[in-house]
């Protein structure tokens, strides 16, 4: 009996944990999911590039204010004609002491736009000249429109005025890269020299990921903090408890969802944060398959949802009801093209589309709503139907694949009506728009998937590209968008936000709206953030 | 005894080629590209990817270039975690997975036999209705739930030990009595009634009559005949729970191999799922193999029948 007591007591002494005292100045985030690489060409993850702009720096970044901020840039001018950018660099060098120059940005680009280099994001350079061109194989690499004018200067040429070029050059993909970096680097066992405000410290096979300041980084005083200690674990639930018990240090997007059901406990204890982004979530309709092929039935369908009860009610209020497809901190003349749900008028618009394509409410076949696992993707589905069946008597038969089945029966266009959503690749209404443009069987309709354009939209579109003046492309997007919207190939249900809990200490998170969180300038004091 | 060994290794080759060949017939019939993201890509470099990765090439030669590579024991790279490749992602992992299942694994032979043996020998009084009552519980109640709830009770409400995660022996402590608790239930119930049945033979009686305990007696005689049907048990069960539980992993945070089964898939990480495939075949198929051995070793009648057999 003495000896089981004696072990249970050792057992007990050992197994206690009391929480770690927190270093004040160690950031400790959960990464919910790994990383895919460190290579910036290849990025495509919100936490991989959350990752990546740890450890490298390119010509701007977006700083806690939402700005673009000159980073590896120390200057820029713009052509009359907003087709060249010129950039002086800094004084800046990689982690191994070698100096960032002009032709690192060029070889990494032209290796991104090779056409068989694997990354996902390489059509984000098409804005550059010859971008598309090359990437077909129908030019050299070398024809791209980027030079080393000389180490220190870069000369950027675009297809068209691009006046969102400069968030453009936020995202990872124009961050360049040391030459000793290739596609066989061991990240995890001797990774390149690289260019952030930290450095990979160790990236264990369990997955947790260690980075510290990098003393060295030309804006070195502006990171308050010593490093960053991530980890993963995919579990909301236990992320949220951690954060709870002072053992992490963020618990949220962009990482991970907060558990819906936690929500309102969190709100009334005052720590739930939301932070508007550029992207929504919507139903995309194929326009091909009846009777979404009438107009009329499509706006009916919008008009019978009542979206201020779905995201009150429905998400917990964590996203925001939707003014058309695009975000309006993106909108360039402010319009709200989606009207109130109007029960009568839906009906009324539902009964004449039917009655243009011959069909009617009794001989309607149910048709098909697939969405995919995970999320609320299936509470959302199951409210919207039950909307559906109820205004207008139309019944939808729910379907729930998993990601890859889903993507797949989009690719095919096999499909009536499907869960989506659209973050933006960069800070600026056309990119919403842009999704539009073609229709699939373009080469750039790669992801309508509705089968909807038409020419004046595109016709909108093409003079936007092309015209310099603000406010007059302002104008031309939002008559653009308007016509989107009377066709309705997607139905908006509601701009998502990013919902996080946070270490109250923790100042200086530098958001964009593409969904990227940059903690150069992030540090842990002693006074609580507002 | 060598023929056998050789003839068993020999069908142990043939099944695994056949489920290694079967995975990727099955595979390559999913619906869904490895690539595909929510923001799309053009065609031009959705086709660099699949060339990178060789997914272009006709699904015949794909397979004889799969096969050459894993003949060398290179299972290739991740398609979705580009820095990793599957050799490094199965040894890492496994390592993990295969400590925590061998505590595991001892937690429930020891005690499932100790409550198995405890049944029989009581066997209509209250030890057996104890034992084969927790036994019923521990097998009812689903991994997941259990798991969940040692998470809630023993980390959350009274913090006893850490609450997710991988790194010290507390760690492993809620996770093993979560992935114990059902083969113990197992276990226990076929020593009670293996034991049962075997306690029913004269020469038990015999022993007792020449004096011996029944600790002994049960010990030195009754077990060795009673485990055989739990050895049977114990070699799937072994390479079951030495890859990992994706359940028990995920509600702990526990680095393992279970959760890259689910995962590999849903990602259509071709190349990871015929790794998984082909490591977790090799490992189930040695574990039988072992189990057949142990077998010849430990049944007398067996190595009887073997010697005969060569002779």
């Amino acid at each position: 009996m003495r000896w089981v007591s004696l072990f249970l007591s050792c057992l007990l002494l050992t197994s206690c944990t009391a929480p770690a005292p927190a270093d004040k100045k160690v950031l400790r985030l959960n990464l919910f999911s790994p990383p895919d690489t460190l290579d910036p060409r290849m990025a495509y993850k919100i936490v991989t590039r959350a990752v990546i702009l740890m450890l490298y720096d390119g010509l701007v970044r977006i700083d806690p204010e939402g700005k673009e901020q000159l980073a590896l840039a120390e200057s820029y001018t713009v052509s009359p004609d907003g087709l060249q950018y010129t950039f002086k660099l800094r004084n800046a060098y990689w982690s191994n002491g070698d100096p960032i120059t002009a032709e690192d940005f060029v070889r990494t680009y032209q290796q991104i736009i090779h056409p068989t280099f694997p990354g996902c994001y390489a059509y984000q350079l098409y804005v550059l000249k010859n971008g598309r061109t090359i990437r077909e194989g129908k030019l050299t690499v070398d024809n791209l429109g980027v030079r080393a004018l000389d180490s220190r200067t870069l000369e950027f040429t675009l297809e068209h005025p691009t006046p969102y070029f400069l968030n453009l050059l936020t995202c990872v993909t124009y961050f360049p890269i040391h030459p000793f970096a290739s596609l066989k680097s061991k990240w995890r066992r001797s990774p390149p020299p690289t260019s952030g405000p930290f450095t990979l410290q160790s990236w264990k096979h369990s997955g947790d990921l260690v980075v510290r300041k990098n003393p060295y980084y030309w804006d070195a005083d502006a990171v308050k903090l010593d490093g960053i200690n991530t980890t993963i674990i995919e579990n909301e639930h236990t992320e949220l408890y951690l954060v709870e018990r002072n053992e992490l240090d963020w618990a949220g997007s962009p990482f991970s969802m907060l558990p819906l059901d936690a929500i309102p406990t969190l709100r009334s204890k005052g720590v739930h944060h939301a932070v508007p982004m550029a992207a929504i979530y919507w139903y995309k309709l194929n326009t091909r398959v009846p009777p979404l092929t009438s107009a009329k039935v499509r706006r009916a369908l919008s008009l019978a949802i009542d979206r201020d009860y779905l995201v009150k009610y429905v998400t917990a209020g964590i996203h925001t009801p939707p003014k058309g497809v695009v975000p309006p901190l993106l909108q360039g003349e402010p319009r709200h093209l989606l009207p109130k749900a109007e029960p009568g008028q839906a009906q009324q618009l539902f009964q004449e589309g039917l009655a243009d394509l011959g069909l009617s409410l009794d001989t309607l076949e149910p048709i098909e709503l697939i969405y995919n696992t995970g999320g609320d993707h299936q509470r959302i589905a199951t409210a919207i139907a039950a909307e559906w069946e109820r205004v207008l008597g139309f019944k939808v038969r729910l379907q729930c694949v998993e990601f890859h089945s889903l993507m797949d029966r989009l690719l095919r266009s096999d499909y009536a009506i499907a869960r989506f959503a659209w973050f933006a690749n960069f800070a600026d209404e056309i990119d919403f728009l842009n999704v539009f443009r073609h229709s699939n069987d373009h080469p750039g309709g790669w992801v309508n998937d509705t089968h909807w354009t038409d020419p004046e939209f595109t016709a909108l579109l093409d003079t936007a590209d092309n015209t310099t003046d603000r406010t007059e492309r302002a104008s031309l997007l939002a008559q653009a968008e308007t016509i989107l919207m009377d066709a309705m190939p997607v139905i908006p249900l509601f701009y998502i936000n990013f919902n996080y809990v946070c270490n109250p200490h923790l100042h200086g998170v530098a958001f964009s709206p593409m969904g990227t969180i940059d903690f150069k300038w992030a540090s842990l004091d002693d006074e609580l953030s507002p | 005894m060598t023929s056998y060994l050789l003839k068993k290794l020999a069908l142990l080759l043939a099944s695994l080629w056949v489920v290694v060949t079967a995975t990727f017939i099955l595979m390559k019939t999913l619906p869904g590209d490895p690539f595909a993201e929510e923001q799309g890509m053009p065609e031009e470099v959705s086709r660099a990817l699949r060339s990178y990765y060789h997914l272009d090439d006709p699904w015949p030669t794909q397979y004889v270039n799969y096969m050459i590579s894993i003949a060398h024991w290179d299972l290739g790279p991740s398609f979705k975690y580009k820095a990793r490749d599957v050799n490094e992602i199965i040894s890492s992992s496994f390592a993990v997975s295969a400590s925590l299942g061998l505590q595991a694994l001892l937690v429930a032979v020891a005690g499932g036999i100790f409550l198995g043996t405890a049944a029989a020998i009581r066997s209509g009084k209250w030890p057996d209705t104890t034992a084969m009552a927790i036994a019923m519980l521990s097998v009812s109640i689903p991994s997941f739930l259990l798991a969940a709830f040692l998470q809630y009770l023993f980390a959350i409400k009274i913090p006893l030990f850490p609450v997710a995660r991988w790194g010290t022996f507390a760690h492993t402590i809620l996770p093993t009595l979560a992935l114990a608790a059902t083969p113990m239930a197992s276990i226990a119930r076929l020593t009670r009634s293996s034991l049962t049945e075997v306690m029913r033979h004269d020469y038990i009686r015999t022993a007792y009559a020449k004096g011996l305990s029944t600790f002994e007696v049960v010990r030195t005689h009754a077990l060795r005949n009673a485990c055989l049907p739990v050895i049977t048990y114990l070699g799937p069960l072994t390479a079951n729970i030495l890859t990992g539980s994706f359940v028990v992993e995920r509600i702990f945070g526990i680095p393992g191999l279970g959760q890259w089964f689910v995962a590999s898939v849903l990602n259509r990480d071709y190349s990871v799922i015929m790794g998984l495939t082909v490591f977790y075949s090799a490992i189930l198929l040695m574990a039988i193999l072992v189990v057949d051995v142990v077998y010849a070793l430990i049944d007398p009648r067996l190595k009887v029948a073997l010697r005969s057999e060569a002779s």
